[in-house]
């Protein structure tokens, strides 16, 4: 309004001042001009006079009606816009104006619309982002509150865990160290945690291993970090802060990632003190049942073969059959007895090796000695051919064994020709062959062989022949030396080859 | 006639070497544990002893080590009987501590072990 009042008073003041203007200095100019002139018998004077009073009758109205168009055409978009703006400020944002022209303030409208539109856009758009990362934090909370009771449930494993455990990463520190690691080390968690394990846990080999087949004690660990899966150890011990050895059976594997890479490696070991201790009962039942049971078994023999000797005068001679019997028999029962121990020393894992340097050559030649008597008995030729200087990494007491069994095996089943003992060098393995020229052994009986109890031929031979754990046994021993046995050819009336290897002495 | 001292605690056993030795000619003792092989020896000598290793109270290798570390009894040929399979550690031990030979009762006949015991004394 304020406005429309000053362009109003503007306008009429204006005219008037025009008119006053006219009516007292350009008439009475123009009047002294012409005196003269009449227009329709009038002076100009006159004439314009009466123009004036015209004009003053008319122009106000004409005034008002022109201030009127000025206001509707610009004032009022502008005012309205003012109303508009005011709302808008106040926060009614649905407010929009209202667009009356096409000319420069129908522009200006519509502009302050679209500016009115972004604005209210931009404040939709943070506030759907705000909702979002409300949401977002939300979601958020909640996985972390699943991690961490899954972490609580880890944890809460871990610690109840009989066994020990804990891991490493690449550079042998440890992220990982449980109840059971910490009691039996004596170092707490805390503690353990972030420092390298060889500072925090001592391993060391038990004074029954040799070293040369395990290397040092943490080399199980050290294969595992290379990759090397589930390798375990039976042979270690770990020494606690008090100086106690505990033995302990371990077990590590690398930590792999999704694509396979090595992350580190996680170990689990044990106090096996209880299970030393009941092989350590096993053990000792097992001496003194084999005291026990060869005491009688040898007074059988030897009482049996003295009486066949005469050593307690002359016998009936109808005696001397059964008694001979009665001492093959005991001899049987002896050889049964004997097996029987060794198998359980083998399966219990019992069996001490006592490994060391041992000369084949002397090994084989003492073994030939023995059966010398008896081949020559049969006519058949026993022969070697060993190298002078071969040295393998042995019990020679278990060499001895095989041997035996191997030579006598042949001995029982050739009947005529030859036993040959060769030796091959080859890699790091010596391989040692006994080959005959018996009756062989039919493909069907060979996947029998190694059988406990299997007894091949035994009908074929008409008397029986040994126990049928010798070969199990020499395979066993073999095998717990580093090497294997196998029969490498056999065909029935073509002979055997049966063929052992051991670790080459480096 | 050489003089041989059987020691063994099974009696049976005992007797047993004890009927070969005496056929073969020998003039035999016998001890059932260390102790008394040590009061035979006071009043006795021998020419060689037969020594079972499993005994109670005093086994084969202790009187064998007593034995030998006595001045007037250590020059007697002592030869360890067994009855478990001899393994490495106990034979090398026997004859570390001064046994002519250590022997495994089952792998020999009573014949068997009196002909070595000869084969011995004949050194």
């Amino acid at each position: 309004m304020k406005l429309t009042a000053k362009v109003l008073l503007i306008a009429i003041l204006g005219q008037l001042f025009v008119l006053v203007w006219i009516y007292f200095v350009v008439l009475p100019q123009l009047d002294s001009l012409a005196p003269e002139v009449k227009i329709l018998s009038l002076t100009f004077e006159s004439l314009l006079k009466i123009a004036l009073v015209f004009a003053v009758a008319i122009y106000p109205p004409t005034i008002v009606f022109v201030v009127y168009l000025i206001v509707r055409v610009v004032l009022n978009p502008i005012k309205d816009m003012n109303a508009t703006a005011k709302q808008i400020a106040a926060g009614f944002f649905g407010a929009k104006l209202k667009i009356h022209s096409n000319d420069e303030i129908g522009e200006l409208a519509t502009t302050f619309n679209q500016i009115i539109q972004n604005l209210i856009n931009s404040v939709q758009n943070t506030a759907d982002s705000y909702r979002e990362v409300m949401l977002r934090e939300e979601e958020l909370k909640a996985n972390l509150k699943i991690l961490e009771e899954a972490k609580a449930k880890d944890e809460a494993l871990l610690t109840s865990i009989g066994d020990s455990v804990f891991a490493i990463d690449k550079s042998e520190t440890i992220f990982l160290f449980n109840k059971a690691a910490s009691q039996i080390s004596g170092a707490s968690v805390e503690e353990a945690k972030g420092k390298n394990f060889k500072q925090i846990l001592n391993f060391q080999l038990t004074k029954e291993t040799s070293t040369q087949s395990e290397g040092h004690a943490y080399s199980f660990i050290d294969q595992a970090l290379k990759g090397e899966k589930a390798i375990s150890s039976a042979n270690l011990e770990i020494v606690s802060r008090s100086g106690k050895e505990i033995p302990i059976s371990t077990s590590a594997a690398p930590i792999l990632d999704k694509d396979q890479n090595i992350l580190g490696v996680v170990v689990v070991f044990r106090d096996i003190t209880h299970e030393k201790e009941l092989d350590h009962m096993k053990d000792e039942f097992v001496s003194i049942a084999s005291h026990e049971l060869r005491t009688p078994m040898t007074a059988i023999r030897g009482l049996v073969s003295m009486i066949l000797e005469k050593d307690f005068g002359e016998i009936n001679p109808r005696l001397k059959a059964p008694l001979e019997d009665v001492a093959s028999s005991t001899l049987r029962l002896i050889n049964l007895v004997n097996d029987l121990l060794d198998v359980s020393r083998l399966e219990g894992d019992r069996v001490k090796l006592r490994v060391k340097e041992v000369n084949l050559a002397k090994s084989i030649e003492d073994s030939l000695h023995l059966f010398k008597p008896l081949a020559q008995e049969k006519k058949i030729d026993l022969t070697s051919e060993v190298a002078k200087k071969l040295t393998v990494l042995a019990d020679p007491d278990k060499v001895q064994e095989i041997l035996s069994n191997l030579i006598g095996n042949s001995l029982k089943f050739t009947d005529k020709g030859s036993i040959q003992i060769t030796t091959v060098v080859h890699e790091k393995l010596v391989y040692i062959g006994v080959r005959d020229t018996g009756v062989g052994i039919s493909l069907a009986d060979q996947k029998k062989l190694f059988n406990k109890f299997q007894q091949i031929g035994s009908r074929v031979r008409g008397r029986p022949v040994g126990t049928g754990l010798g070969l199990y046994i020499s395979r066993e021993l073999a095998k717990k030396m580093g090497g294997e046995l196998w029969i490498e050819k056999s065909h029935e009336n073509q002979g055997s080859n049966f063929v052992f290897s051991l670790p080459l002495a480096p | 006639m050489s003089k041989v001292l059987v020691v063994d605690d099974e009696p049976i056993l005992r007797r047993m070497y004890e009927v070969k030795f005496q056929n073969n000619g020998f003039e035999v003792d016998s001890a059932e544990d260390g102790l008394q092989v040590f009061d035979k020896l006071k009043t006795a000598t021998f020419d060689i002893i037969v020594l079972d290793v499993m005994m109670p109270k005093m086994d084969g290798f202790e009187v064998l080590e007593k034995l030998k570390t006595t001045p007037e009894l250590k020059d007697i040929p002592v030869v360890l009987l067994t009855n478990l399979s001899a393994s490495n550690a106990d034979k090398d031990k026997g004859l570390e501590l001064g046994a002519l030979d250590y022997l495994v009762k089952d792998d020999f006949t009573p014949q068997e072990i009196v002909t070595k015991v000869q084969g011995y004394l004949k050194k």
